[in-house]
């Protein structure tokens, strides 16, 4: 009678074993899911170096939930585009037969174009395939990036930062954070001459009747905004 | 040997049921913005001619069920550049069976009174934004468990709600809330009907510890969903 019992319970534990793999829905990272054969992923760029990156256009045979880690570093095959880092988890849900999501991001090779849009690639051998490339916090050269975005997101949340852009501004001081943090020792880095000489350009191509003076506001709330993202982001690192 | 086969069995349902609730309960809802921008359905919001009103129908083309939610603060923004942006001054949370259509009446806000409100019945080309989560939503979110039932007050008759986010949003004076409401109201009731919403509005902002000297000193633009800088793009590169 004993035994028996026990095999009832040792069987009773394998059917809520077997259960178990059902109630942990977690979401699989888009590593993971990468390197399924059952999903199809192909990743097209936006043209853009900050914020909506890349279109992902996916195939899948059954229902799943991916998620794209924050710190994520996409690496283009071609060295001509720059290396993309994902700012925050972004899920999405994959339905069968497919679809399509966007990811943000932020570019991390100031000097390099940004992940093209595919219509604007001439030679369609290039067509933006990305390698995925999980971070390291070891990784220094991966480190100062999210570290800038997490500071800069926290910095926003608190009201500790201008908004002169409205929904652009955390946006546009985390990319001149991250770049200028990477050109710092260059001439031709993302410094506050080359902002103001962006702000100008932007002004005169437009055509807006701006005064001097609120330029002067724009461009030093901008590069203040920049200042205490990277001085934070030591202190938190 | 039949009470073992039995309790086994039972505990088998109890466990399959444990598992489905826990399954049930990790259900959530999709942020609206974000779910249009990952899963392929149909919609399109209508404007009903006042700031305070709009309707969103959409269409679940997938074999899904969709759990969405419209979070209050979402911003409407017209691409009309005579028609005033809106923001969503109340949740929203709803589910669409695959392959139907659902419409949904939302609560809005105009955002700027110096504007018109986007025609009765056309189709507002619009960009999705998250909430910023400044004072309009608090604002908002105060607004939305005050409001009385919809049957005493209609929310799309909210007016001291809409008079506050106007001041939080432009340089709001008493005589341009004169002249928003002259076309609804009798000239006899006007000075009494503004002045009315005037402090109304006056004590929503106090409760967000803003202060009428204060709305008036930061309403130059403030948390007006356009900038000056709209056209400027820093992170763009040639």
């Amino acid at each position: 009678m004993i035994m028996k019992s026990k095999i009832s319970l040792f069987l009773l534990m394998l059917v809520f074993l077997s259960i178990l793999p059902l109630t942990a829905d977690e979401a699989v990272s888009f590593y993971q899911a990468a390197s399924d054969d059952r999903i199809k992923i192909y990743m097209e760029g936006k043209g853009e170096s900050a914020g909506d990156v890349f279109t992902v256009k996916y195939s899948v045979e059954e229902p799943v939930d991916i998620i794209v880690n924050e710190g994520t570093v996409f690496v283009p095959q071609n060295e001509k585009y720059q290396k993309v880092i994902i700012d925050r988890d972004q899920k999405a849900s994959l339905v069968p037969p497919g679809g399509k999501f966007t990811i943000t991001g932020y570019c991390l090779d100031p000097y390099l174009s940004p992940p093209p849009l595919p219509e604007n690639i001439k030679d369609k051998s290039e067509l933006a395939r990305y390698g995925v490339l999980p971070l390291y916090s070891s990784e220094k050269e991966y480190s100062i990036p999210i570290s800038l975005i997490r500071t800069a997101r926290l910095l926003y949340d608190n009201g500790k930062l201008h908004n002169d852009l409205g929904s652009k501004h955390l946006k546009t001081v985390t990319a001149w954070a991250i770049w200028y943090s990477a050109t710092r020792n260059k001439a031709d880095g993302w410094n506050k001459i080359r902002l103001i000489s962006e702000i100008t350009k932007q002004i005169t191509e437009e055509g807006a009747k701006k005064t001097p003076e609120e330029i002067q506001v724009l461009t030093d709330n901008i590069w203040d905004d920049v200042n205490n993202i990277i001085l934070y982001s030591k202190n938190l690192r | 040997m039949r009470k073992i086969y039995g309790y086994t069995i039972l505990a088998v349902l109890i466990l399959s049921f444990a598992a489905s609730k826990v399954h049930a309960d990790k259900l959530v809802y999709n942020p609206f913005y974000e779910a249009v921008k990952n899963i392929s359905i149909n919609w399109r919001i209508v404007s009903m001619g006042y700031p305070m009103e709009a309707e969103l129908s959409l269409r679940n083309d997938s074999n899904e069920y969709l759990n969405l939610s419209i979070p209050v603060g979402m911003r409407l923004k017209s691409s009309a550049p005579g028609d005033t942006d809106l923001i969503v001054g109340r949740s929203e949370a709803f589910s669409v069976a695959p392959h139907y259509e659902k419409k949904i009446r939302l609560v809005t806000f105009g955002l700027d009174p110096r504007k018109k409100s986007p025609p009765s019945g056309n189709v507002m080309n619009i960009e999705l934004m998250s909430p910023s989560g400044g004072k309009i939503d608090e604002l908002l979110k105060n607004s939305s468990k005050d409001r009385p039932s919809s049957l005493d007050v209609p929310d799309f008759l909210d007016y001291p709600t809409q008079a506050a986010v106007w001041k939080l949003t432009t340089p709001m004076d008493l005589q341009m809330m004169k002249d928003f409401f002259a076309p609804f109201v009798h000239p006899k009731d006007l000075q009494y009907s503004a002045g009315t919403y005037w402090r109304k509005s006056s004590l929503m902002l106090e409760k967000i510890g803003i202060e009428e000297g204060e709305v008036i000193a930061k309403s130059s633009g403030g948390e007006l969903f356009k900038t000056s800088w709209d056209f400027m793009d820093l992170t763009r590169k040639r």
